[in-house]
C-alpha cells in the first residue's frame, strides 16, 4: 500500500470516527458496541481502502453503512442481543449527559433500529431524504415513511421534547443538509 | 419537527462523539490484515480438506479387491493446521471426525439419549470436533417449521475448527450467550467451547436461529458445578427482564442434569429482543450442550417436545460419557 495512501486514510478515520460513533451507538444503544462495528468497518475499508477512496461517492457513507449493518446483523446479534434489555440503562451511564438527551436515547430504544436509523441520518446527520434512500437502498417514499413511523412511535416515550413530532416532515433542501453537514 | 428534538439529539450523539475513544487507524490496519489472514486461513483448510477426501477416495477406488474398485465408507482425517495468526496459544491445531464412539445420530428424538455405552466415550477436547456431538438440522427443534440450513462457522467464530464448528475461548468477551447468566462469569468456568449454527430457510422467513454450543470443563465436577452455576441463574425474572415485559418461564426438565426455558417477548418489549427463544441445557461428562433456538419475527409453539429434544442432545453428548442408560 503506498504512504499516500496510508495518510488518506488516517486523515479520513481521524475526521470520520467520532461522529460514524455517535451514528451508530443511536443503533445500538451501547458504546463499546457501537465503537466496535465502527472499527471493524474501519479495518474493512481499510482492506479494499484503494477502491473506497477512488470509487466510492462518500467513503463514510460506504463505513456507516458497513457498521449499520455489522451492528443489526443476525449473527452479531446473537452472541449480543440478550443484554439488549439492559441497554436502556446503558444510555444514561455516559456521565454528564443532560437529561433531555437521555430521554431522546432511551426512547431511541423503544422504536424499530431502522426507524432508529432513519431518524438519526435524516436529524442529526443532516442527510437529506434522497441521501438516506441512497445509503439504505430504498426508495424515497419508503424513507418518508419510516422517517414517520419513528416519529410517530417516539412520540409515547418523549413529553418534553416530543411538541410537533408526529407534524408531518418538512422537506429538506440540499443547501440545509450541507449546512447541518457542516455543524456536525 | 421539533426543534427540541432535534437539539436533544444533537446533544446527546455529541456528547456520544466525544465519549469515543479512538482505537486509531493503525489498529484498523492491523485488524483489517488479520481478517485477511483469516480468510486465507479458512479457505487454505477448506482446500486441504477437500483434497484430503480426493485422495482418499482416489486411493480406495485405485485399492482392488478381488479384481473390483471398492468403495469404502472412510472417513477423512482433517490433520491440518487451523490456528489463528492472532492467538497461537489458544487456537485449534487440528479437527476430527468421530470414529471410535458410535454415532447416535437418529431424526427419532425418541429413540436416542439411551443404550450409549459409558466405555466408549472420549475425552471431551476442546479443540478437537466429534461429529457425534452435533445435532443435525433436522434434530434441532422446530426443524419442520424452520427447515434449518447449516451456517458456515467463519460466520459465528472467527476460529474455524470446520466449516461449521467454531471454536470459543474461555476468554471471548460475549457481551451475552444465555437468556440468564453473565457470559462474563461462566465462560472463563470453560477450558473453551465449540459452537454451530442454523438459519431458516427460506430466507423469507426471517431471522430465525438455531444454536448448538458445547462447553468443555476440566473435569466431571466442574462440569456439574458450571451446570448448578446455570440453574442457578435462571428466574422468572432474571436481569430484571420482566421490566422489558418479556416472560422466562422453564419447560422443561431432565432431573438433576438437563433443563429447558422459554423466553417470549410481549407486545411492548424493546425491539432488540427476539419475540421467542427456547433454551435446553444438558450436562454429561466434562462437557455441558446448549441449544437455543431464536425468532426476532414469530412466537412459536409455547408447547413443545422438550423431553424429546432433551434426549436427543444428552444422546449426542454421551459421545463424552456420564449417565447415559
Amino acid at each position: 500500500m503506498a504512504v499516500g495512501f496510508d495518510h488518506d486514510f488516517d486523515a479520513f478515520y481521524t475526521a470520520t470516527y467520532r461522529k460514524i460513533v455517535s451514528h451508530i451507538f443511536a443503533l445500538t444503544g451501547s458504546l463499546p458496541e457501537a465503537e466496535d462495528c465502527v472499527q471493524e468497518a474501519y479495518a474493512r475499508a481499510w482492506q479494499r481502502w484503494a477502491r473506497v477512496s477512488t470509487e466510492v461517492e462518500s467513503p463514510e457513507a460506504w463505513v456507516r453503512t458497513v457498521a449499520a449493518r455489522l451492528a443489526v446483523s443476525a449473527w452479531r446479534k446473537a452472541v449480543n442481543r440478550r443484554r439488549a434489555h439492559r441497554r436502556e440503562n446503558q444510555a444514561t451511564e455516559l456521565a454528564g449527559m443532560n437529561p433531555d438527551a437521555v430521554a431522546v436515547i432511551s426512547a431511541l430504544r423503544k422504536i424499530s433500529p431502522d426507524q432508529r436509523m432513519a431518524l438519526v441520518l435524516y436529524h442529526y446527520a443532516g442527510l437529506s431524504i434522497e441521501e438516506i434512500a441512497a445509503e439504505t437502498r430504498m426508495t424515497p417514499s419508503a424513507v418518508k415513511a419510516r422517517l414517520a413511523r419513528g416519529r410517530k412511535a417516539l412520540v409515547p416515550h418523549l413529553s418534553e421534547t416530543a411538541d410537533g413530532l408526529d407534524q408531518p416532515l418538512l422537506p429538506r433542501t440540499s443547501y440545509q443538509s450541507e449546512s447541518r453537514r457542516r455543524e456536525n | 419537527m421539533s426543534e427540541d428534538f432535534e437539539n436533544a439529539l444533537s446533544d446527546a450523539l455529541d456528547h456520544v462523539a466525544q465519549a469515543a475513544r479512538p482505537v486509531g487507524p493503525d489498529a484498523a490496519r492491523i485488524r483489517g490484515r488479520n481478517r485477511a489472514m483469516r480468510q486465507k486461513i479458512a479457505l487454505s483448510a477448506v482446500s486441504l480438506v477437500l483434497v484430503a477426501v480426493g485422495a482418499t477416495t482416489a486411493f480406495t477406488l485405485t485399492s482392488q479387491h478381488n479384481g473390483a474398485p471398492q468403495l469404502t465408507s472412510t472417513t477423512p482425517r482433517v490433520t491440518t493446521s487451523a490456528s489463528e495468526n492472532d492467538s497461537p496459544s489458544t487456537a485449534p491445531t487440528q479437527t476430527r471426525t468421530q470414529t471410535t464412539a458410535s454415532s447416535p445420530a437418529s431424526s427419532s428424538p425418541s429413540d436416542t439419549g439411551s443404550n450409549t455405552s459409558t466405555s466408549q466415550s472420549i475425552s471431551a477436547d476442546s479443540h478437537q470436533v466429534e461429529t457425534a456431538a452435533w445435532l443435525s438440522a433436522s434434530e434441532m427443534p422446530f426443524a419442520s417449521t424452520m427447515a434449518w440450513k447449516s451456517v458456515s462457522s467463519s460466520t459465528i467464530s472467527e476460529q474455524q475448527l470446520t466449516t461449521t464448528v467454531g471454536y470459543v475461548a474461555n476468554t471471548t468477551s460475549y457481551q451475552a450467550l444465555t437468556v440468564c447468566g453473565d457470559p462474563s462469569k461462566f465462560l472463563p468456568q470453560t477450558v473453551g467451547a465449540q459452537v454451530a449454527a442454523f438459519d431458516s430457510t427460506p430466507a423469507s422467513t426471517g431471522n430465525n436461529q438455531a444454536t448448538q454450543y458445547v462447553f468443555f470443563f476440566s473435569n466431571a465436577a466442574a462440569a456439574q458445578q458450571g451446570y448448578n452455576w446455570l440453574r442457578t441463574q435462571y428466574t422468572s425474572n432474571c436481569s430484571g427482564i420482566t421490566s422489558t415485559g418479556a416472560q422466562v418461564t422453564q419447560v422443561g426438565s431432565e432431573g438433576s442434569t438437563g433443563m429447558a426455558w422459554l423466553t417470549q417477548k410481549a407486545s411492548s418489549g424493546l425491539p432488540d429482543l427476539p419475540m421467542y427463544e427456547r433454551e435446553y441445557f444438558v450436562l454429561r461428562g466434562d462437557t455441558i450442550a446448549y441449544v437455543s433456538v431464536t425468532s426476532y419475527p414469530h412466537t412459536l409453539a409455547k408447547s413443545y417436545d422438550d423431553a424429546g429434544v432433551l434426549s436427543t442432545i444428552a444422546g449426542h453428548l454421551c459421545v463424552y460419557g456420564g449417565s447415559c442408560s
